[in-house]
């Protein structure tokens, strides 16, 4: 994708980080406005995981507890806000990403590492982060957006933690990036 | 002053934006939680239409019927309720623990309590914080107990009597007719009580399930 | 008073879920605009070269909250019809630091992952996967986590409540502390670049 030297062809800048933030606040906003709550993306992992398993152990997926509270009813766990949210979330960003000529497959990495072990990295830094996710209540987009707008106690501390635990961990996978 | 503004960036002039609208906030009262405004007459138009209340036995049916649109919340404080008559699929939520216990303002919620006055204080406290589907079971457990567990059957039709005992029955209780109700007449209280403090477990499968988790991340 | 629309019964659940839809399209969309759909993007944060994730998560709050505030302020919005998220703090601060942890090595959060999902990233894939694996793990797990899950449980608490200050006065801190926060980041990212300028081996 680097090979196409057509100068209109070049993946356009990101926008100004600071009107991005207020499109994105003004997104959240909306969310608020419209269905009193904010955004999510992890529990539409869950509702995700919880069909799934019902799908393949039904009996299973209701003994498990963390679980079990999302197949209660009688619509599917896949009949849930964030799962529709995630859904739009994928055509946003496409449609930004054509826009702007930066939708491309590729493996974004660090020039001193493998693709091979920067896809394990990632598969690995996504497991744990489903389990940060889990113990939190929420990710950077329940917890740290939208409670931090409402001024959410757990949220502010959630936050803080997040980038003290990236922080904490950075230098040790350096290699990977740098 | 204009000229002022004209010489920023973007990024300063948005800043700028954002210290004034921060600084006239701090004058902001968003009202939340404690204080909460009433309307008086939406109230007391869903207590003169009766949408404020269910009857016992309508309970009964929605239970037998294992449905799961609503959520039944007991609201004794726990001790009273791990030892004394439960209705099945109740939830325990004491009156201080409402705000914390996840209800969502359009779901179908029922309070009970021993008689309906602890339900009804509950009641207007949802409703003034705009829970929309709030109603009381009619005569508290005490109700629960005479019209649904142990319902007279005196001067009913053989159908209905039928229906009561099955219902009853169900829920591990028996109708009273005149010679049963004797020994008990005046139907106190005390008297059912101790009669029914063993709770029969609910078969598992007609546990209504918990209300589905709708919100969070 | 007539938002959440959702709550006051403007639509029913069902439309709703066509709002989650539409709501997401503008998330994604931001996202997208902003670089979270890229890794090195997103972790150029925490080795302090380009702190635009700091700016435009930052400035998202600031732009919610005062919306929030001034359409609370104004009686449109009933703040208290706005579900928040109840506060554990002990498993908050676990959770945080394992997604922190996580963030910086698999590159990605599950909402930017989508993001870039979307746009052909093949390592938000299985990062993807990993969330799925990791979900997973904990709800089979779940017994022997429920203690520190479940621990310290103070209900739905805001700052302003917690610390009995009044709300408009912890919003404008917010206000004032991001906008100290993105003049400290712009000088941090002013010295990185000459930094990198006077030491052209290190990159």
């Amino acid at each position: 994708m680097v090979s196409n030297t057509h100068v209109s062809r070049a993946p356009a800048p990101y926008s100004n980080p600071y009107l991005a933030g207020i499109g994105l606040g003004l997104v959240l906003l909306a969310a608020f406005v419209f269905v009193g709550r904010g955004l999510g993306a992890s529990g539409g992992v869950s509702a995700v995981v919880a069909s799934g398993l019902h799908a393949v152990a039904p009996e299973h997926a209701h003994r498990l507890e963390w679980l079990s509270g999302r197949l209660a009813g009688d619509a599917s766990p896949l009949k849930e806000w964030l799962v529709f949210e995630g859904m739009g979330v994928v055509l946003g960003a496409l449609l930004s990403g054509l826009l702007a000529r930066r939708a491309m497959v590729v493996v974004e990495k660090g020039p001193r590492v493998s693709r091979r072990a920067r896809l394990l990295m990632a598969f690995f830094g996504g497991s744990l982060m489903a389990v940060g996710a889990a113990f939190a209540g929420g990710c950077t987009s329940g917890q740290a957006l939208t409670g931090g707008a409402l001024l959410n106690l757990g949220s502010w501390a959630f936050m803080l933690m997040v980038f003290a635990g990236a922080y904490a961990v950075a230098t040790f996978v350096k290699w990977q990036w740098r | 002053m204009l000229q002022f503004f004209t010489t920023l960036s973007t990024n300063q002039r948005l800043a700028l934006l954002a210290f004034v609208l921060g600084l006239v906030a701090i004058a902001a009262t968003p009202a939340r939680g404690g204080r909460v405004t009433v309307d008086a007459r939406e109230m007391a138009l869903l207590m003169e239409k009766g949408a404020d209340r269910v009857p016992a036995r309508t309970l009964a049916d929605w239970i037998i019927q294992a449905r799961s649109d609503f959520r039944l919340i007991d609201l004794r404080d726990p001790a009273t309720f791990a030892a004394g008559l439960r209705i099945p699929t109740a939830e325990n939520v004491p009156v201080g623990t409402l705000a914390q216990a996840g209800l969502a303002r359009d779901e179908k919620i029922l309070l009970v309590a021993d008689d309906e006055t602890r339900a009804a204080q509950a009641w207007f406290l949802l409703e003034a914080q705009g829970y929309k589907g709030v109603r009381i079971v009619e005569g508290g457990l005490r109700g629960w107990r005479e019209q649904v567990m142990y319902p007279r059957v005196d001067g009913v039709d053989a159908a209905q009597r039928a229906r009561l005992e099955a219902i009853s029955a169900h829920f591990g209780g028996a109708p009273r007719s005149g010679e049963t109700a004797a020994a008990s007449d005046t139907m106190s209280a005390p008297a059912v009580a101790q009669a029914v403090v063993p709770v029969p477990p609910i078969p598992a499968a007609k546990k209504a399930a918990p209300a589905k988790k709708r919100e969070g991340c | 008073m007539m938002a959440p629309f959702l709550k006051y019964g403007v639509f029913g659940s069902e439309t709703s879920l066509v709002v989650a839809f539409l709501l997401g399209i503008g998330f994604g969309f931001a996202l997208e605009r902003a670089g979270f759909g890229s890794a090195r993007k997103l972790v150029s944060q925490f080795y302090l070269d380009d702190l635009a994730v700091f700016k435009v998560m930052f400035t998202a709050i600031v732009t919610a909250m005062l919306g929030v505030t001034y359409l609370s302020w104004i009686g449109f919005l009933n703040l208290s019809l706005v579900y928040l998220v109840p506060t554990n703090l002990l498993p908050q601060i676990v959770g945080g630091l394992v997604l922190g942890a996580g963030f910086v090595i698999g590159g990605y959060c599950p909402g930017t992952a989508l993001a870039a999902t979307a746009t052909g990233r093949v390592d938000a894939l299985t990062y993807g996967a990993g969330l799925y694996v990791g979900t997973l793990l904990f709800a089979e797990a779940y017994p022997l986590v429920k203690g520190l899950h479940t621990a310290t449980p103070m209900g739905q608490t805001t700052i302003p409540q917690y610390f009995n200050l009044p709300y408009g006065l912890v919003v404008f801190a917010v206000v004032l502390m991001a906008l100290g926060g993105f003049a400290g980041a712009g000088w941090v990212e002013k010295k990185m670049a000459t930094q990198r300028t006077i030491e052209p081996t290190a990159s």
